[in-house]
């Protein structure tokens, strides 16, 4: 059997750096030598084998930076042509034996609950309020996986709260922020006066969502950075007699932020293709009569953008840290131009829905929008969004994606043009579909694809559509 | 060398004597082997007091809500130690001061007799005295196998000093010193249990004043298990298993991370050689003494700690000045009542006698209560919990009273002053309180004892 030689609980702060080892790989080595010397900024630390034997294995080079955590693997020991065990491995037993070593009695209670178990990392070293520690406790989370946006990094009642909601945990207790009043602690509030900040402009990452003083600052600096970038002649309205002024506020807010976010963070690329829509026309009008099915070309457009959706999954993604997820239900956003902005209601498994229920689900999300009656929930799970902007006389539109979606198709307005056909030029109805990429996880030629698969349905109707 | 007043250990009962023995005339060295201050100034009451107020800084900025403030505090322990240690070496440069200042001659060593007049400091100094004041003070107890040497085992003094709070702390014991540190502890976010041999924790105070203190520290999370003695401890990976023994036998583990040991003090005598200068001790080890802190040896006294019962700093200065005069050969002040103290939220103040020691003493007491709940100024601070009550004798002399709530340590002191001065309920409550305050109710306790309370229900 190896043993694994690790560091104990030394009293040194958080870092530290191996600086030698006193022994090396193939040396033999008796229990209580000193094998190598931690040193963190205070202090430093000799580490002892921990029993006799031959040193196979170190996990960690002469000045390299270490988190001194207890229990942390540094070196085996064993016989001399004993297999050492991997660092991966080493974690796995290390979790193992800590299941073990919890003591089966009753009176243990709360004693026992403490996070420290899984990560290596001691609890103790964690930064983290008082709060954050009891929540960590009850709630049964490990700090050390919680990221900290507290004072010194610490982490925060919130964090572990994000942490859970992250994490699939019903968290309960996360505070949505209001946008009529923008919460603030005092020395944001002063701090805000002192620059002439607008404090609702500023995201707060206090407790409740309130604003700090260093929210301001970071808000402050990035200012300065964007207007040292671009700032254009006149800049401010300042000598311009402002009519009417509307702060941003509410669902437009909302909106304003996160296609502001998606336009910073995704590059957009768009790829326009003109569609003769005659055949799909005449499709619409034969469910109309001969199928009683009451649908508009909006409707089959839903459905054919559905089909090509199931044909290039890639498309039907969300784009989330770092990672393009595929996802396996069809939920096509509709946007919607309602009282308060544009919304995007989702109509959910779109290819799961007849004609007819599609066309009924589609009518009564845009009156709910119009009306100002949706909810929340009709808004969630979108995959993939679809726009109508010929409803505004437009042919195509470069529209910025509905994060963390991948892909927005605009549908321009119908028109007739010249269309040519074996030689001969005709007029038909055609529509603009244009097409807006996250260049990220979509290159052009897969726009290239869904718009030709797009037109292909389109004008081929009868090759998806049966029964018309 | 020679002096007139040799005072052994600088800690508050020590250094007082010294101080006082000086400006009544006397030449007087005084000999510390480790800190000036001693145990109160360096470990003990002012570190857990700055500990407590750093805490209670962090636990009204965590319920500041109630109050529409929102805050969460994080709290870098270490530099709230560094702190507290900036606090005591102004107050220790202070004592050193006051010391030289006085004209107290300072030695720096460990004091041993080698006969009724004469000390050997460990640098090979003699010392040779006409009275000696003894104030070597006390130490923490361990616990049979709890060895203070061993790492995850700590006393008092090595709490005090934590630059971490520990995930999981297990407190040995429910006195005044294990209540105030799980305060601390439990107020940077440690998972405290408290495990405690007898039924009650702070033994000597009645349920009444205890109370409101078990449920504030249940509310801060810590729990306290009674009826338990920890018996023994191993190290199990990372943890620390702690096992403990109720009286039937029953056997219980906790798993921690640390464990405080704080079952008690013991004095310090070992290696003085009391022998040689005819000092004796009790059975538990405390020098014997009589009121005015005179040892066996007719020319030896001693003070504070090291003398037993009250184990309290001020009951220790009280005794240092005491000593001081007798030597100087003046008829040294009489105490009637030595307050006490804990300073858990709510605190916990006595002084004198409660109704059943009254009673005990032939009394028949006069009682008057007065609650904090009825208390304007308690409630605007958010700590309208607990009373104060007022013991009086027949003729309405105050013989003592006990306060639990806001403040009762500071508040304890006007009571204090009545019954060392044996003022009657009549003055106390004649004399004009300011309102809003605290001290308020103390009058009003008076009042109600005197049957014509305002701001609560006459029995
Ligand atoms: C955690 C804690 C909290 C406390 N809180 C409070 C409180 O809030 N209020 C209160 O009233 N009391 C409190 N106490 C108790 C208080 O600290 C003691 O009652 C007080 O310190 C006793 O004073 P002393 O002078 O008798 O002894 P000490 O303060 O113990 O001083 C004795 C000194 O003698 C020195 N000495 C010992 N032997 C020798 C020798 N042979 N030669 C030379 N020097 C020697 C020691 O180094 C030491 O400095 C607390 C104690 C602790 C541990």
């Amino acid at each position: 059997m190896v043993d694994v030689i690790r560091i104990p609980k030394l009293g040194l702060s958080d870092y530290g750096e191996l600086v030698s080892w006193e022994v090396d790989i193939g040396d033999t080595v008796s229990k209580e030598q000193v094998v190598a010397v931690l040193e963190s900024e205070k202090a430093s630390a000799d580490i002892e084998s921990t029993s006799d034997g031959v040193l196979l294995e170190t996990y960690v080079e002469t000045g390299e930076e270490v988190a001194i955590e207890v229990g942390k693997p540094l070196a085996v020991v064993g016989e001399e042509g004993e297999s050492v065990p991997s660092l991966d491995e080493l974690d796995e037993t290390a979790e193992e034996d800590d299941a073990q070593s919890k003591p089966e009695s009753e009176t243990e209670t709360a004693a026992t609950q403490s996070d420290d178990g899984q990560s290596g990392a001691s609890a103790s070293d964690v930064k983290a309020t008082p709060r954050a520690k009891r929540r960590a406790r009850e709630v049964e989370v490990d700090l050390a996986a919680v990221d900290g946006t507290g004072p010194q990094g610490a982490i925060t009642e919130d964090d572990i709260e994000r942490h859970r909601s992250e994490n699939g945990q019903d968290s309960g207790s996360t505070t949505e922020r209001s946008d009529e009043e923008v919460k603030a602690t005092p020395r944001a509030k002063r701090r805000a006066t002192e620059d002439g900040v607008e404090l609702a402009n500023v995201k707060g990452s206090g407790p409740e969502g309130a604003v700090t003083e260093d929210d301001v600052e970071a808000y402050l600096e990035s200012a300065a950075e964007g207007e040292s970038e671009a700032e254009p002649a006149s800049a401010s309205s300042g000598d311009l007699t402002v009519t009417e002024s509307h702060e941003l506020s509410g669902i437009r807010k909302t909106i304003a932020d996160r296609l502001s976010q998606s336009a910073r963070e995704k590059p957009h690329v768009m790829g326009t293709r003109e569609v003769s829509i005659e055949q799909l026309e005449r499709v619409r009008d034969r469910l109309r009569t001969n199928h009683d099915v009451d649908v508009s070309l909006n409707d089959l457009l839903l459905h054919l953008v559905g089909r090509v959706l199931d044909d290039l999954p890639e498309f039907n993604a969300h784009f989330e840290d770092g990672t393009h997820k595929f996802i396996d239900e069809i939920n096509v956003g509709y946007a919607v131009d309602g009282s308060r902005g544009l919304v995007v209601p989702v109509i959910p498994d779109v290819l799961e829905r007849s004609l007819s229920e599609l066309s009924e689900m589609r009518r009564s999300l845009v009156q709910r929008v119009i009306d100002d009656e949706f909810e929340p929930a009709d808004l969630q799970g979108g995959t993939f969004t679809v726009t109508n902007v010929g409803v505004f006389e437009m042919d195509v539109s470069y529209s910025i994606i509905n994060p963390p979606e991948v892909a927005i198709l605009a549908i321009g307005r119908r028109k007739h043009a010249p269309v040519e056909r074996n030689g001969e030029v005709d007029f038909e109805k055609v529509i603009t579909f244009s097409l807006t990429i996250d260049h990220r996880a979509l290159d052009g030629a897969d726009s290239g694809a869904f718009l030709d698969q797009l037109a292909e349905y389109v004008e081929h109707p009868g090759v998806v559509l049966d029964a018309v | 060398m020679e002096t007139e007043l040799l005072v052994v250990g600088g800690g508050p009962a020590g250094y007082t004597a010294a101080i006082r023995g000086a400006q009544r005339g006397l030449d007087v060295a005084l000999v510390e082997d480790g800190l000036i201050g001693g145990t109160c100034l360096n470990h003990g009451c002012i570190p857990s007091k700055a500990l407590l107020s750093g805490t209670g800084t962090v636990h009204e900025m965590e319920t500041a809500s109630e109050m529409g403030i929102y805050v969460e505090p994080y709290v870098d322990l270490g530099e709230m130690v560094a702190w507290k240690d900036g606090v005591v070496d102004r107050l220790t440069d202070g004592v050193a001061a006051l010391c030289r200042q006085n004209g107290v001659e300072l030695v720096d060593g460990f004091a041993r007799f080698v006969d009724e007049r004469t000390v050997a400091v460990d640098d090979g100094r003699e010392i040779e005295f006409e009275n000696a004041v003894l104030a070597t003070g006390s130490r923490p107890i361990t616990l049979p196998g709890f060895g203070f040497d061993a790492d995850p085992i700590w006393d008092s003094r090595r709490a005090l000093a934590a630059e971490r709070a520990p995930p999981r702390l297990l407190v040995v014991g429910a006195g005044y010193i294990g209540m105030e540190l799980s305060t601390i502890f439990a107020r940077l976010g440690s998972d405290v249990t408290v495990v405690e041999m007898l039924e009650e924790p702070l033994p000597q105070y009645e349920s009444d004043l205890t109370d409101p203190v078990l449920e504030s520290v249940a509310e801060l999370g810590v729990d306290i298990n009674f009826g338990e003695a920890a018996t023994n401890w191993h190290e199990d990976g990372r943890d620390v298993v702690v096992t403990t023994e109720t009286e039937d036998g029953e056997e219980s583990t906790y798993s921690v991370d640390e464990v405080l040991v704080a079952v008690g003090r013991e004095p310090v005598t070992a290696g003085l050689n009391l022998g040689a200068a005819a000092v004796e001790t009790d059975d538990r080890g405390f020098v014997e003494t009589d009121e005015h802190g005179r040892t066996t040896a007719e020319n030896v006294f001693a003070v504070g700690d090291v003398a037993g019962e009250p184990m309290l700093a001020h009951a220790g200065m009280h005794e240092g000045i005491v000593a001081a005069e007798t030597v100087a050969g003046e008829d040294p002040p009489e105490a009637r009542a030595v307050p006490a103290v804990v300073f858990t939220a709510p605190e916990i103040a006595t002084v004198g006698l409660n109704p059943d020691e009254a009673r005990a003493e032939g009394i028949d007491p006069l009682v008057g209560e007065f609650p904090f709940s009825a208390s304007g100024r308690a409630m605007t601070t958010r700590e309208a919990t607990g009373f104060v009550r007022l013991v009086a004798a027949g003729d309405g002399r105050v013989v003592g009273g006990q306060i639990v709530g806001p403040e009762a340590s500071e508040l304890i002191a006007e009571i204090g002053l009545a019954v060392q001065e044996g003022v009657t309920l009549e003055a106390v409550a004649e004399t004009i309180h300011t309102h809003p305050t605290l001290s308020e109710a103390t009058m009003e306790a008076a009042e109600h004892a005197l049957g014509r309370a305002i701001h609560t229900a006459n029995r």
